[in-house]
């Protein structure tokens, strides 16, 4: 791992709801968000069988635009220390 | 390039520096210039016929709407309005939830034959025992590329632990078997800065059988005037379709970037890494490699110094 991917962890966001500004979606199964949050530039995945809203209803990965803003809700998974995932996702009106 | 421009160039230079899964980097100098006159080509190898783009030759494939989708309407005022037909670009269709626009990928079930042969499943293990999937393409005869963030996932620990490589996959049939690589190629822009201009890299396979077997694409650095426009075509093995099945789209590139390229051409997770070609005249050379979606979904773009790392991967 990277000495930055290390600094990353570190100090790192923790689990539960935060809010960022979508930054990339990459097209890996499952997908992966790269998300800016506060100073901190995080990747998560993206369960596949994750919720996405908008503040209108329901939305869909193809909503999922670089430049948006929203509120992710991030886990650890057991065993995967390493591994940051979100499942519910809300995207944010600017 | 003006003397201000040099200390750009130099760390655009650093930036496309290999790395490899044993972190050893290569210093090797690589000049950056910023403004192709002509297009640099390298040919690719195909064992049956070797040897302004067009589609490949998919049934089912509607050809007409690729040739216009992500294209805003042509609006001349002066212009006549033509009678004829509604616009497929313009039009509202029932979108699905997952693709830009209209949904128009096609399966491809014929996987044994050129070009979709050298179209790659990739399923990855990361150290932290993480599994997922993405797509590659051979430009080798043990080469295969794909996107920097298969190989080197920041979420997941760095470099992939080990990744198979299935050439052809179709469902649950591997044609022509599979291969295990833990050999992984790179740059420092993506593995160290996490750039999404330099998400790219390569697998090398323990020896050329698959390759020698069933060929590999061409790729070429072209212009940013042969790019512009440019009809391409795309296949990868999509997540939100049964798994080990490859799908067709093609499009035109709607935004040429200094190092991406943009395009409507529909993809899904599972997608990434996959070759972004041009056809033409029956010679196939990928000019992308597919590894962001957002409408417009967007290639790395293979430029001047990603086309030098790749003809150096592929000879390794």
């Amino acid at each position: 791992m990277s000495e930055r991917d290390e600094q990353e962890h570190e100090r790192t966001v923790g689990d539960g709801w935060v809010q960022g500004e979508l930054l990339e979606v990459m097209e890996s199964w499952p997908m992966q968000l790269l998300v800016r949050i506060g100073d901190e530039n995080v990747t998560l995945d993206l369960a596949p069988d994750s919720t996405i809203t908008s503040e209108v209803g329901t939305a869909s990965v193809r909503d999922l635009q670089p430049g948006r803003r929203v509120r992710v809700r991030i886990e650890h998974l057991p065993g995967h220390p390493l591994s940051r995932l979100t499942n519910e996702l809300r995207i944010l009106t600017d | 390039m003006s003397k201000d421009d040099a200390p750009k160039a130099q760390r655009e230079e650093l930036e496309g520096h290999v790395i490899d899964s044993n972190e050893n980097i290569s210093f090797e100098h690589a000049e950056y210039t910023w403004e192709l006159e002509a297009d640099e080509v390298e040919d690719g190898y195909d064992v049956a016929i070797h040897g302004g783009g067009e589609l490949e030759d998919v049934p089912e494939f509607d050809g007409d709407y690729a040739l216009v989708e992500g294209f805003e309407p042509f609006t001349d005022e002066n212009v006549d309005a033509i009678e004829g037909p509604p616009d497929p670009c313009c039009d509202d269709f029932d979108t699905l939830e997952s693709v830009c626009g209209r949904d128009d990928r096609v399966r491809i079930t014929g996987t044994t034959r050129i070009p979709w042969r050298l179209v790659c499943q990739l399923i990855m293990t990361f150290k932290d025992g993480a599994r997922s999937r993405c797509t590659g393409w051979l430009i080798g005869p043990r080469t295969v590329m794909s996107a920097g963030h298969c190989i080197y996932s920041h979420g997941h620990g760095g470099w992939a632990k080990k990744i198979e490589v299935i050439p052809g996959m179709n469902g649950s049939t591997k044609p022509f078997g599979s291969q295990v690589s833990t050999r992984f190629f790179s740059v420092k822009g993506w593995t160290q800065h996490k750039k999404a201009t330099h998400d790219y890299g390569c697998i090398i396979l323990p020896n050329d059988t698959l390759g020698r077997r069933l060929g590999w694409f061409g790729f070429a650095a072209l212009s940013d005037s042969s790019l512009k426009n440019l009809l391409v075509n795309n296949s990868g093995y999509a997540g939100d379709k049964p798994f080990g099945t490859q799908w067709f789209n093609a499009g035109r590139i709607t935004k040429v970037e200094a190092r991406r390229l943009h395009y409507m051409i529909d993809t899904y997770g599972g997608h990434s890494g996959s070759p972004t070609w041009r056809l033409k005249s029956g010679h196939r050379h990928g000019v992308g490699i597919h590894a962001y979606g957002g409408c417009p979904n967007k290639s790395t773009r293979i430029t001047k110094p990603v086309f030098d790392n790749m003809k150096r991967w592929k000879y390794i």
